[in-house]
């Protein structure tokens, strides 16, 4: 594995690349909606389930060098035993990933919502970094928010809750 | 904590999310509620701020008195930001600091642009 670093664009870039279909959602999300929130470091992404498409991701994550990323091992995460396959990501709700280009996490099913048919429906594009990217708007990740309900998530819903009021 | 959440649009606390959000779902101002509450509203105030932390059942008894409840439930630990930690220490120090000062800078802009009205 090369040196890794944090290359959001660059991620962003290898999924598109791979025309993986897929809805921003998270830290990440609230980050392009403008809302001044602590800085995330990781990306969450929800893909689409579709047999075709987790093979576009399949392919996009060997190419990101993607191995497992679990709290007490090594930084640069561990191998996924038999690799990365179309059949394994079928089978899974929530990935955390260690790429080439910094943290990914795969949520298919994000808390609050029933997966990317559900985050697609109401996507808005936003751009970053000269990129236009798919974004969860804002009422999901809110929804979403909420659901989870972690200390985390509780602590930025009055913000994204105010900048919503505003924006509508 | 305090410090470092106060450059972004974020609560101090745990408590100050869920009284501000509780707030916001019923439309009451502090002193709205403070009255409801039977407590001052500085007492709320102090809440929200992060400068004094309500113990479970006030919190509980100020959700209330919104006309709303706290639902706790337990789950397993949620431990996959320190998988990000571990990966964000292993990076250069010097790289991590730019990491860190490009993503406070996005932050503090959006900040702007929000006051700004753009």
């Amino acid at each position: 594995m090369p040196t890794p670093d944090v290359d959001v664009v660059g991620m962003l870039e290898v999924l598109d690349r791979h025309r993986v279909d897929y809805v921003v959602i998270g830290g990440l999300a609230i980050e392009l909606h403008d809302v001044a929130v602590p800085p995330t470091r990781d990306v969450d992404i929800t893909p689409a389930t579709a047999h075709s498409n987790l093979l576009r991701l399949a392919a996009a994550l060997k190419e990101l060098e993607a191995r497992f990323r679990v709290p007490d091992g090594p930084p640069a995460g561990v191998e996924v035993p038999g690799g990365i396959t179309p059949e394994w990501l079928s089978g899974m709700v929530t990935i955390t990933l260690v790429t080439a280009a910094g943290p990914l996490d795969l949520n298919f099913v994000p808390d609050g919502t029933t997966g990317y048919a559900d985050l697609v429906a109401g996507h808005v594009e936003l751009e970053f970094d000269g990129r236009r990217v798919r974004v969860a708007n804002l009422e999901d990740v809110v929804r979403s928010k909420e659901a989870a309900g972690r200390q985390k998530d509780v602590q930025v819903l009055p913000a994204l809750r105010a900048h919503l009021r505003r924006s509508t | 904590m305090l410090e470092s959440m106060s450059r972004y649009d974020a609560a101090p606390t745990y408590a100050a999310g869920l009284i501000r959000t509780a707030r916001d779902m019923v439309n009451l101002t502090q002193r709205q509620l403070a009255d409801l509450a039977g407590v001052t509203q500085q007492a709320i105030s102090a809440y929200e701020t992060g400068r004094k932390e309500p113990t479970l059942a006030k919190l509980m008894s100020l959700l209330r008195a919104a006309g709303l409840e706290l639902r706790v439930r337990v789950v397993p630990l949620d431990r996959h930001d320190e998988g990000v930690e571990a990966f964000m220490q292993s990076l250069p120090k010097a790289r991590r600091a730019e990491i860190e000062t490009e993503r406070s800078e996005r932050a503090q802009q959006a900040r702007l642009r929000r006051v700004k009205g753009k």
